[in-house]
């Protein structure tokens, strides 16, 4: 709300620097986005919270400026002081029944304060007929009749007021619904009387498909939520929000039906909404106005309609307000304000801050308040203890800490968890990226998965939820290639969606590793012993699943088709969120699982797709399926969800069991070197099982330390080199016994995998 | 006179062929010469036969002697030389200590992880549960539950993205304040954190994604006073001890009174620069007592039971704790960023 102090200086006397009044206004929940310096005048921008419609008037903000600075608010010609000239106001204007026109014709006529009454015989009523048909919608409908009105500029204070609040002039008749708008918070809207057909106006619900061209020249299709004001035949404005093209006030216009009502703040607001039209009415309008304000603006506008445009305001307003909203009276205690606040505020301080604040207080142990019509925030005791303490000063409340009952801190086991995680990610050199859940569904080929669809994206660009992780790191990997940062390791731990069956998207833990180039570097480092490769991101992930502690894992090579090499008994297909084949080098890509159940897929990048994302290296990437790790971790079945889960209290068991000591070695061990040559084709993660099997439980670790091919090893060939490390717990083995364990692992090296055993 | 005689001058030119030897192939040398099988003092003792059979233990006794006296010179010369030689060899080891380390790849998390977690920790120090919630909430959970039904302008700050049906895009983590209070009995006080999403245009200042951290107490005489000092303690805690806060009435559905905590600019220090747009104080966060409804609609008797809560995004104070400029800048993962802060 753009505030003109020279305007705002008509109601009250302000005696201290705009700087100061900007600050001890912030200080009472009106803080200034901007101080403006305009010709030379000051404009207070203000920025009003929705709660506070009434300050979205220059009127209103001067009652707030009054109060702070103990000085009296002076009201405008028209429009009196509602607690002093109540009574006077009420007189005025009759309240009606439900509206139709022989209710209205029958309504007693008032003179509009200002207007020429002696020479008028017609009355408002007797020109114009109200039916208001949705009375919820719109419990309160004003209107006027002004007659022989000049239609030209306005004053030039009028548009320079106008203008510093950042309102364009218009004509003088629309100027003053907009001054009256902006000085009282009342919108009202001009029609042009004789464009409004039949001379009557219909407020009712807008028929589906009905249209309407508004003042915008933009035509709106309706629906039957909204509320339209119509004349004898059509939609002339849509109610509280914007006027129609057709009745607007023009050059010729000579008589103006004035319209001020008080609508439903829900209705308005949906309608706003719907139609995508936010204007300066609307806006009051769905903060809830004031239900007295319709006949104070009207007579606030009659007024300056006779000095401005040379009308003649017909007497009698019709009025259509069957059920006058009567206040409610709100209990303050004084005891409990003091007691949600934590300061001790005297009742008499709470009396008189709640007067000033244009209340109706009825002193009591219990104070009995009855707030004004114009502040519709203020329903219940907690909104009397925020107005209290909003004058008296939060400042002046004493910081203290909780007593009573304390409760322990703890950290939801998936959150410590995620810490784990990043401790090991940024231990093995990876840096934590944090990309866009919201991503461009694109029809690619590689990548058909289905994804959530977001129903009212900002943009094409972002217009899904991602299903994996993968895709943004690699993004951000190609993000740095492209600024000539060759070397890039990183993760990232989010959450990624999977459309759900019925109970809506499916919201997973995942983690995504995206690493290219080297991760060791300086001077006279050979390249080929510092780039990364598959073998560096596959004991990322061993040390991974090792700090998380769970069950023993297994990498298993996948096909070029994706299809897991495993026996069809193990079963389960692609864990969910996991990427699809199309990533990945066809010969370079594996699963790890548990247990037989994938919780992890990893491999290079297919080089299409890094000369796509003009990578310099090739890219190694990796996508862990958190979701089901966390739970194995935690002991329970992979399927079970661990993300979002409200732990037991007092102390929530970790996801993550510590790690078991197992004692230090207490006897000697003897190491053993083993050469098998076998055909390539053999996977080294089979001979080491074979290995594993054969040696028995005193091979304490299997170090493969060379991988040779070349002369004199047969073609299609290679030589394994294996440290095995053997031990006893209780005693020191001898080399008869090692040498046994050898020779069972040479045999069953021959017998089950057919290799060669070079000595 | 007899050779004999010369046992003292062979002594003393043993002595001095040992200090002679400047290399420890010389004193290799010396020692074959003088200790050596063909050597002098073997020549010597061989001559002993000849000596007279009453001179023959003075004789012995004065060659073994020699022996000794030779034996000693030559170690204590060898000893020398190895010294002096591994000096040397290390001498020509010297490197040029001055040429760059060679670095291994380092890793480091996310700027506003870290400061989630921070944050987080602060309050787990006052005896908050640290808890999370999901990103895909209902519409009835992410606004209704917190006093804004359907049309409420000030959702309008909080424009969402519906995802089909009646679920959106959380739009703040105070959504998970309902879920907590939800299975739980007062007295009660959490915390949580994550990603949450509105419908801005990208911009300096402004990004669909953004990240928020959420916390509320309930209990029997929970004051405001309580909800001051505790995020006064925050604010110390976070920004500094010389921080000081100030709180002004605000407005959010949830929370009657609704205030908003500003702290002491970091930059100046509350003298006025740019960053607190010459006003020395810094807007970072929403708070209030949690409004009757809320807790009612949670199944937490308003008359007995209070409530704090409290709101902040967090780009803002890791913005201000790192200098940062731009919010674009967190999710570009521009590594030279990245590593910076």
């Amino acid at each position: 709300m753009r505030v003109p102090l020279e305007w705002l200086r008509e109601y009250v006397t302000v005696d201290v620097a705009p700087e100061v009044l900007a600050e001890r206004l912030a200080g009472i929940g009106l803080p200034a986005e901007e101080i403006a310096h305009v010709g030379d005048d000051v404009v207070l921008d203000l920025e009003v919270t929705a709660n506070r419609p009434d300050c979205m008037s220059v009127l209103g903000v001067g009652r707030e400026v009054a109060l702070l600075l103990g000085q009296p608010l002076r009201y405008p010609d028209g429009y009196p002081d509602p607690r002093a000239g109540g009574r006077r106001g009420a007189s005025l204007v009759r309240p009606g029944r439900r509206a139709s026109g022989a209710a209205a014709s029958r309504r007693r006529r008032t003179a509009p304060m200002g207007s020429d009454a002696a020479g008028a015989r017609a009355t408002a009523e007797d020109r114009v007929r109200v039916d208001v048909e949705d009375a919820v919608g719109c419990p309160r409908f004003t209107a006027t009749v002004i007659e022989g009105v000049r239609v030209g500029s306005s004053p030039a204070w009028m548009q320079r007021r106008l203008e510093a609040a950042g309102v364009r002039a218009i004509n003088n008749i629309v100027d003053v619904t907009n001054y009256v708008m902006l000085e009282t918070g009342q919108p009202m809207h001009a029609f042009d009387y004789d464009a409004v057909a039949g001379h009557r106006l219909v407020v009712r619900r807008a028929r589906s498909g009905e249209t309407l061209e508004t003042l915008d020249e933009i035509t709106r299709v309706l629906d039957d939520d909204m509320l339209v004001v119509a004349d004898g035949t059509r939609p002339v404005s849509i109610a509280g929000i914007i006027g129609g093209a057709d009745t607007e006030i023009g050059p010729r216009t000579t008589t103006v039906l004035l319209e001020a009502a008080y609508w439903n703040p829900l209705v308005i607001g949906r309608a706003a909404r719907r139609l995508g039209v936010r204007t300066e009415a609307g806006a009051r309008f769905e903060r809830g106005a004031d239900p007295s304000g319709p006949s104070r603006a009207q007579m606030r506008a009659a007024v300056l309609l006779a000095e401005t445009s040379g009308g003649r305001v017909l007497p009698g307003m019709v009025d259509v307000y069957p059920r006058p909203a009567t206040p409610k009276t709100i209990r303050l205690r004084p005891d409990r304000a003091v007691s949600v606040l934590g300061v001790d505020i005297a009742p008499r301080e709470m009396v008189h801050i709640l007067r000033a604040l244009g209340c109706r207080v009825t002193p009591g142990r219990a104070l009995a308040v009855q707030a004004p019509t114009f502040r519709p925030d203020v329903a219940v005791e907690e909104d009397l203890i925020e107005e209290v303490i909003r004058v008296y000063g939060y400042d002046r409340i004493p910081p203290t800490l909780p007593s009573g009952d304390t409760t322990p801190g703890s950290v939801a086991p998936a959150l410590a968890t995620d810490r784990r995680v990043r401790d090991v990610l940024t231990r093995c050199g990876l840096v934590e990226a944090m990309t866009l859940t919201l991503v461009r569904a694109a029809p690619d080929a590689r990548d058909t998965a289905p994804l959530v669809a977001i129903a009212n994206p900002l943009t094409q660009d972002h217009n899904a939820l991602r299903r994996s992780l993968v895709p943004g790191v690699l993004e951000a990997l190609a993000t740095n290639a492209a600024r000539r940062i060759a070397d890039a390791q990183m993760f990232e731990l989010g959450r990624v969606f999977l459309p759900g069956a019925g109970g809506g998207p499916d919201e997973r833990r995942s983690l995504a590793i995206a690493a290219m180039g080297r991760w060791r570097a300086g001077w006279n480092v050979p390249e080929d012993q510092a780039l990364v490769d598959f073998y560096h991101l596959r004991w990322i992930l061993d040390t991974l699943l090792a700090e998380l502690a769970v069950p023993a894992h297994e990498v298993a090579g996948l096909r070029e088709s994706g299809e897991v090499q495993r026996p069809a008994s193990a079963g389960g297909g692609d864990p969910p969120s996991l990427s699809r084949a199309g990533w990945w080098h066809p010969g370079r890509f594996a699963d790890v699982r548990i247990g037989g159940r994938p919780v992890a897929r990893c491999g290079e990048l297919h080089p299409d797709l890094a000369s796509v994302h003009k990578l310099p290296h090739r890219a190694y990437l990796a996508e862990v399926d958190l979701e089901a790790l966390y739970a194995l971790a935690a002991g329970r079945g992979a399927d079970s969800r661990v993300s979002d889960e409200m732990p037991v209290p007092p102390v929530p068991r970790s996801l993550v069991p510590a790690r078991t000591f197992t004692g230090l070695p207490r006897y000697p061990e003897i190491e053993r070197d083993l050469a098998v040559v076998l055909p390539e084709t053999v996977p080294a993660g089979r001979v080491e099982a074979i290995i594993r099997a054969a040696a028995g439980p005193l091979l304490e670790a299997i170090d493969l330390f060379d991988v040779y091919t070349g002369a004199p090893i047969p073609p299609d060939h290679r030589n394994l080199a294996y440290r095995l490390r053997l031990r006893a717990p209780d005693r020191t083995l001898v080399a008869e016994e090692a040498e046994e364990i050898l020779q069972q692992v040479r045999i069953a090296l021959r017998t089950e995998a057919g290799a060669q055993l070079r000595e | 006179m007899t050779e004999w005689d010369r046992i003292p001058e062979i002594e003393r030119e043993a002595q001095q062929a040992c200090a002679d030897a400047a290399t420890e192939a010389a004193l290799e040398e010396v020692r074959v010469r003088y200790l050596g099988r063909q050597g002098v003092i073997a020549h010597a003792f061989r001559a002993l036969g000849r000596a007279s059979a009453e001179d023959r233990p003075r004789l012995g006794q004065a060659l073994n002697a020699l022996k000794a006296a030779v034996e000693a010179a030559v170690q204590r010369r060898a000893e020398t030389l190895t010294a002096a030689g591994r000096r040397a060899r290390l001498t020509d080891e010297r490197i040029d200590v001055t040429l760059p380390g060679r670095p291994l790849a380092s890793g480091w998390t996310h700027v506003l992880s870290r400061t989630m977690e921070d944050i987080a920790q602060i309050f787990l120090g006052l005896g908050f549960e640290v808890v999370e919630g999901p990103e895909v909430e209902r519409d009835h959970d992410n606004f209704e539950r917190l006093n804004m039904p359907p049309y409420h302008p000030a959702r309008d700050a909080q424009d969402s993205f519906y995802l089909g049906g009646e679920w959106l895009l959380r739009t703040h983590t105070t959504v998970v304040d309902v879920h907590v209070m939800d299975c739980r009995r007062p007295p009660m006080r959490a915390i949580s954190y994550g990603h949450c999403y509105r419908r801005d245009p990208v911009d300096a200042s402004h990004s669909p994604m953004f990240q928020q951290v959420d916390g509320f107490m309930v209990g029997e005489g929970v004051r405001f006073s309580d909800l001051k000092g505790v995020l006064l303690h925050f604010a110390q805690a976070f920004f500094g001890p010389e921080t000081r806060a100030r709180f002004v009435p605000s407005y959010f559905p949830f929370t009657e009174p609704s205030a908003e905590m500003a702290i002491s600019c970091v930059i100046c220090g509350g003298r006025g620069c740019a960053v607190c747009k010459r006003s020395g104080w810094l807007e970072i966060l929403g708070c209030g007592m949690f409004h009757p409804r809320v807790l009612e609609m949670s199944g937490i008797d308003p008359q007995r039971y209070t409530a704090f809560a409290f709101g902040m995004g967090v780009e803002r104070p890791a913005m201000l704790r790192h200098r940062i400029d731009d919010i674009r800048l967190f999710y570009e993962n521009d590594l030279r960023f990245l590593r910076q802060v």
